[in-house]
């Protein structure tokens, strides 16, 4: 059977997202997983497999570098594990990965877990030492991840007329929600003057343009809808599931066809998850979203790949506080990665947990009254892939 | 047709430095070296000529690799890799002449045209100056016939150093004195072939009495060390260039053994002496000081030395990156413009690196740094040049960087 409308999430748990020096990737792991699976009302014996999302197991001495850590930390030998890595789709990579095995009918119930733990070294020697040191020796040298993404800024910025200012708005509105939101790295609000007087990271890209890097792990229990029902639990139903990988990471970096205003990459994903969840007006039919604002310009841009606005309009939402909690939709009312930090093969995991909490009613603090469905959205390496899912409230 | 210069380039650093007594030197940026200033000379002495070179002698004294070559990356940058002689000249400055030398005997005996591409980068120096020079001697209409004139071989050092130790230079005095007069001699010598009217030019260990001796003899002065600094072995065949106006040359050079060349320059070469002369007197970018390459001692980026080979042609010629059919780059520097940047300030190499997206025209999308000192902007016109990338490993790195047209 498809993934689409036949597939549950019935468990999820997070760890707090910061900087954990007292505990390890192991910890986190265990953590989030173990969590997971009780709040499904399961044993770790009843879960069949699981789905591992780690993008940088080089930065913990290779731990998660494959499923053995799943098995180390739940006892759960010898049931299969999987690690995927998906730049920083990661994590939901992994829950869909998890989601295809329960269509297939192969398991009752598996776990999609991700987890990373990127500050056991400073933050520029761990992702920014990491793709300049380790990627291709001469093809885009030079290029950090801001530095990708401020390509865009300044084209964006450059050909709407646009300023600082847009972005700037982005990150005062995720880390407002944040205040609302117990597990994000960075709870308290700033203001507009403090995100353009923070240090340039990548021109036009300031310190508070970007995500920090954080440590962090989620975790998320799936089963097929069928059995949810029987279960008398809340739970979430994915109703769309789209995974797009659009070029190579180098070849889209060289190709002509990028015009550095969008993503290819989340409108084939969203295309597919909305044709899937027969979604036509996804403003008009979503309640929320949380997608990847990895940096300011990422979020605006993400509007309008993802159809709540035309393109070049984006920034037009936050200017009206349609994205704004109590707006018509809300974006990152977790605080996004803005707030929350990016530990990345736990990000997506933790978008697919906010967006399943609030279709379940248990988003506490964050609840947006009477959610019935919302979309969760990562998108990795230089913007060449991308997932979107759509869920929604399952039906007893 | 007698042999001769057919074609020439020159390259200097950009900026200019003070050098002592109101002299500058030019000083290259830090993505700049002996091959990249190589290149860049030999671009322009290829640009528009119709015959490819048969061998490539590079010269000097600052190549990146003290072993295992720099000339093939020259030949590869150039887009003439493959069945074609090359190699290179490394002891002394005295080399640039002597390469000439090397080249009339190829270019006699041999398939086609000869490439020499003297260059010199030490931006450490307080006095030396950054630029090369390329000429391609060959048989047929050029700048200036050239013949040997004379040479002289004997043991005196001036200028030494012993395999991965200090330089060391010999007492001033002597080299003035016993330096100088050998050299004398050997001008002397080959005058009697040069002809009545050939203007000496010197360019000698020691260069107040190499200028003395060229007063003496009737030489024109030295117009570049004085602009750009002294160019190492380049800085015969800059002098060389810069003169050519004249009917009829005589040049030496000297640096414990000497070698002269006598040029006759036609009307092209009076156009491209004054074209060159007018490299020497631009003002460039004034700097007080080059600033130091600024690459971290723990950055030590991934390199594979199969890799390099493997992917030579992207990496040098950027092949895969510009459409089938397109202009060598190295010979052919592509043109296009900025679709957007970014000025990266955690990319850890330096405090700042210029990226640029461009449009390269004629098709192509490129990606990568802007030049050392440069910036651009939203549809800037730019060219693409070959540059050194910063590199903290064991191999130097060549790829294209984004330069402003100007």
């Amino acid at each position: 059977m498809p993934v689409a409308g036949n597939v549950a999430i019935i468990g999820s748990a997070a760890t707090r997202f910061g900087v954990h020096h007292d505990r390890g990737y192991l910890d986190l792991l265990k953590e989030a997983a173990s969590g997971a699976i009780s709040d499904a009302g399961l044993e770790a014996a009843q879960i069949g497999a699981a789905w591992l999302g780690t993008a940088h197991p080089e930065l913990v001495s290779l731990q998660g570098d494959s499923g053995t850590a799943v098995t180390e930390v739940l006892g759960f030998a010898p049931k299969p594990v999987t690690r995927v890595s998906a730049y920083c789709a990661t994590g939901m990579e992994a829950v869909r990965g998890a989601a295809l095995s329960i269509a297939a009918g192969e398991y009752d119930y598996v776990l999609a877990v991700g987890a990373e733990k990127m500050r056991d070294v400073a933050p520029r020697e761990s992702l920014v030492a990491r793709v300049a040191n380790l990627t291709h020796p001469t093809l885009a040298k030079g290029r950090s991840g801001p530095g990708q993404f401020a390509l865009l800024a300044t084209r964006y910025l450059h050909d709407f007329g646009r300023s600082r200012d847009d972005m700037a708005a982005v990150a005062v509105k995720n880390h407002e929600h944040a205040s609302r939101n117990p597990i994000a790295h960075y709870d308290q609000p700033v203001t507009r003057e403090q995100v353009l007087a923070a240090p340039m990271v990548a021109d036009p890209l300031g310190l508070l343009d970007c995500t920090p890097t954080t440590d962090g792990a989620a975790a998320v229990v799936l089963t097929s809808v069928e059995r949810a029902r029987t279960l008398g639990r809340p739970y979430a139903v994915l109703d769309g599931v789209g995974f797009a990988v659009v070029d190579g990471y180098y070849a889209t970096l060289y190709n002509p066809d990028n015009d550095y205003l969008g993503f290819r990459s989340t409108r084939e994903a969203a295309r597919i998850a909305y044709a899937q969840a027969g979604i036509e007006n996804p403003r008009e039919e979503l309640d929320m979203v949380e997608c990847h604002d990895c940096f300011t310009i990422t979020e605006i841009i993400n509007y309008e790949d993802l159809g709540l606005a035309p393109r070049g309009e984006g920034w037009k939402l936050l200017a009206e506080g349609a994205t704004t909690v109590g707006g018509d939709i809300p974006v990152n009312l977790s605080g996004g990665l803005q707030s929350c930090g990016h530990p990345i093969g736990a990000t997506g995991v933790r978008v697919v947990k906010e967006i399943a909490d609030q279709v379940t009613g248990r988003a506490g603090p964050r609840q947006v009254d009477g959610a019935r469905r919302g979309l969760a959205h990562t998108l990795g390496g230089p913007g060449v892939l991308s997932s979107v899912m759509v869920l929604s409230r399952g039906e007893a | 047709m007698s042999l001769g210069i057919l074609a020439a380039g020159l390259a200097l650093g950009p900026d200019r430095a003070p050098a002592g007594r109101g002299r500058r030197r030019a000083v290259g940026r830090p993505d700049e070296d002996a091959v990249t200033l190589a290149v860049d000379a030999a671009a322009a002495a290829l640009a528009g000529h119709p015959v490819a070179p048969s061998a490539v002698l590079l010269v000097s004294t600052t190549a990146p690799y003290e072993h295992g070559g720099s000339v093939q990356l020259v030949v590869e940058l150039l887009g003439l890799q493959g069945a074609l002689f090359a190699t290179e000249l490394t002891a002394t400055d005295r080399d640039g002449l002597a390469a000439l030398r090397l080249a009339l005997s190829l270019a006699e005996t041999g398939d086609g045209p000869v490439l020499v591409c003297a260059t010199h980068s030490d931006r450490a120096s307080k006095t030396t100056g950054d630029g090369a020079v390329a000429l391609l001697i060959g048989r047929g209409d050029g700048l200036a016939e050239l013949s040997v004139a004379g040479s002289h071989v004997e043991e005196l050092r001036d200028r030494w150093s012993l395999r991965g130790g200090p330089r060391h230079e010999a007492d001033r005095s002597f080299v003035e004195s016993i330096g100088t007069e050998r050299l004398a001699r050997t001008v002397w010598d080959a005058s009697a072939t040069a002809g009545a009217g050939a203007r000496v030019l010197i360019d000698g260990p020691d260069a107040r009495s190499s200028a003395r001796l060229e007063r003496e003899l009737g030489g024109p002065g030295d117009l570049v060390a004085p602009a750009v600094g002294h160019l190492g072995p380049a800085h015969a065949l800059a002098r060389l260039l810069t003169a050519l106006a004249a009917p009829s040359q005589l040049v030496a050079v000297a640096a414990g053994q000497g070698d002269c060349l006598r040029a006759v320059p036609t009307a092209a070469g009076a156009e491209a002496a004054a074209a060159a002369r007018a490299l020497v007197e631009a003002p460039g970018q004034e700097i007080a000081a080059p600033p130091p390459d600024a690459v971290p001692a723990d950055f030590h980026p991934y390199h594979s030395i199969p890799r390099s080979w493997r992917e030579r042609g992207a990496d040098l010629r950027l092949e895969g990156i510009l459409p089938p059919g397109a202009p060598v780059p190295g010979r052919d520097n592509p043109t296009g413009t900025v679709v957007t940047w970014t000025r990266d300030c955690v990319y850890p190499a330096a405090p700042v690196t210029g990226m640029a997206i461009v449009d390269v025209d004629g098709g192509g999308r490129f990606f990568g740094q802007v030049c050392a000192g440069e910036e651009v902007e939203i549809g800037s016109r730019i060219r693409l040049v070959p540059r050194r990338l910063h590199s903290g490993g064991d191999v130097v790195q060549y790829f294209w960087k984004v330069s402003p047209c100007r």
